[in-house]
């Protein structure tokens, strides 16, 4: 159907990205300059900003430079953070991809680092060329799925449609993964029919009230003034509207941020640490559960928004979906789908389902989605912690 | 025509302006409803009584309890509902305490 990268781990990349990862905010800019001249040519910038311990950061970015749209990595170190970086080489480095790491205390600082850096790029750039590449189907895409910038149309006509998608592309083979379990507050009844057993139905459950266990500690929910001007008024007015993005399939398992799903289904990504609150807000914008969900090998991301959000993301394509006419209209160069043609009744939410499907195999074969196209690549790290998944999590794994 | 409001499912008390209004009488049930004035695009209106302490019911769901009595026609918003859960919270509230 459209044409991949094969990697020596046998799954399949969408985008061949060349990442320049900094370890500390200390490096970031060194980071950044490096990538600034090849920004156009699919090299992009992450990193984790702190320099205390974070196994959890270490995770995601070990699973984001072995990911398949990644084809290698360049890591730029200050020289005394608590990253570990030699572990994140050797991660690398065991995937079959190329690595160096820059410490910039060893490389005579910052000019230096930033000329030998660059010249490290420009030749992945040409050996990056040569990387075989391999059909692909639909159902070889893990895609995942977020709301932001939500208003009243989200939960009538924007994620709707993604539902219906989800649905077909699971009845296909596809793998789905959803998220934001503080915007599933107030449906812990609804949730206990979703599980494929009953066990994980009830872990589904006790998601939702880790999340409002947590959201209380903070202070408030995940609710935005701008979604009340959009018309929302309640957490649990925006979770109904949150959750009809999962469609109707049955949940095959929850995941944590760094699990990759090993078998095709619907998967309920759980974002929210574990233990006693800690380290503030669990997701402190849009963008930082997109790189969780890109962290478990989401290739695609659907991003459904109704007031309007610009953002896309490094390492895989965001297609941004509208369900608001007023909002397409006024920022179309930003906006992939325009799901308000179910609101105005020009189209059904099954048609919409096909459009989505349609660019996904589109931006999939290598078309740009409209903010790779704008230079997006949005990119959130901070601190958290997570217990391994419990038992039931994955029941057929 | 082009429709201004959408009434998501049967048991709802409330429906939701996704059109421009030209005519602020609807019929619901067989009785007349005046709308209130300027309610924006994905709000919300009232098109029964709702009592303080009643639910509101959109989407056939709970999404909140009225804090005041809601005439029918009425804007059902953070003024007179509030969440079961989590408090909603207003810039208002945060900074001009």
């Amino acid at each position: 159907m459209f044409k991949g990268y094969l990697r020596s781990d046998g799954r399949k990349g969408i985008r061949n990205n060349i990442l320049v990862v900094y370890t500390v905010e200390c490096a970031h800019y060194v980071a950044k300059e490096i990538a600034y001249p090849f920004r156009k040519q699919g090299v992009q910038v992450i990193g984790f900003g702190g320099c205390y311990p974070s196994k959890y950061a270490e995770k995601v970015l070990h699973n984001l430079c072995t990911h398949p749209n990644t084809s290698s990595a360049l890591i730029v170190s200050l020289g005394c953070e608590g990253f570990r970086t030699s572990e994140l080489e050797e991660v690398i480095r065991l995937s079959g991809r190329e690595v160096s790491t820059i410490v910039i205390q060893q490389s005579g600082g910052t000019q230096s680092s930033i000329g030998s850096g660059m010249e490290w790029i420009e030749k992945q750039l040409l050996k990056s060329k040569g990387i075989a590449t391999v059909e692909m189907k639909l159902s070889d895409l893990i895609i995942g799925s977020i709301c932001g910038g939500s208003d009243a149309t989200t939960g009538i006509v924007g994620n709707p449609s993604v539902g219906r998608f989800s649905d077909n592309f699971i009845l296909s083979g596809g793998t789905a993964i959803f998220e934001e379990t503080g915007e599933m507050i107030g449906l812990e009844k609804e949730i206990m029919t979703r599980g494929v057993t009953p066990k994980l139905s009830k872990l589904l459950k006790n998601s939702i009230l880790k999340a409002e266990k947590y959201y209380s500690a903070m202070g408030h929910g995940s609710f935005s003034p701008g979604n009340a001007d959009g018309g929302l008024t309640t957490i649990e007015e925006k979770s109904l509207s949150s959750y009809s993005k999962s469609g109707n399939s049955k949940i095959s398992g929850i995941l944590k941020p760094g699990i990759v799903p090993s078998k095709p289904g619907l998967y309920l990504l759980d974002v929210v640490p574990d233990g006693t609150p800690k380290f503030g807000y669990p997701n402190i914008n849009d963008s930082a559960e997109i790189v969780e969900l890109i962290s478990c090998g989401c290739q695609i991301i659907l991003f459904v928004t109704g007031r309007g959000s610009v953002v896309g993301s490094a390492v895989s394509p965001v297609i941004k979906i509208t369900g608001n006419p007023i909002t397409y209209m006024n920022m179309k160069d930003d906006m992939d789908i325009n799901a308000g043609k179910a609101l105005t009744g020009e189209m059904t939410l099954d048609d919409i389902a096909n459009e989505i499907e349609a660019k996904v195999i589109e931006i999939a074969g290598g078309e740009p989605s409209a903010s790779e196209r704008l230079g997006h690549h949005e990119f959130v790290l901070t601190y958290k912690s997570f217990q391994p998944l419990g038992p039931g999590c994955l029941p057929f794994t | 025509m082009k429709q201004s409001f959408i009434h998501l499912n049967p048991t709802d008390n409330v429906i939701v302006v996704i059109g421009e209004i030209e005519n602020p009488f609807i019929m619901v049930s067989g009785k007349k409803i005046m709308i209130e004035d300027n309610i924006k695009f994905g709000h919300k209106v009232a098109i029964k009584e709702i009592l303080p302490g009643e639910k509101i019911i959109k989407c056939g769901g709970t999404i909140g309890t009225a804090t005041k009595l809601i005439l029918p026609g009425s804007h059902v918003h953070i003024h007179n509902m509030k969440s079961n859960f989590i408090n909603t919270y207003t810039l208002k509230d945060l900074y001009n305490e």
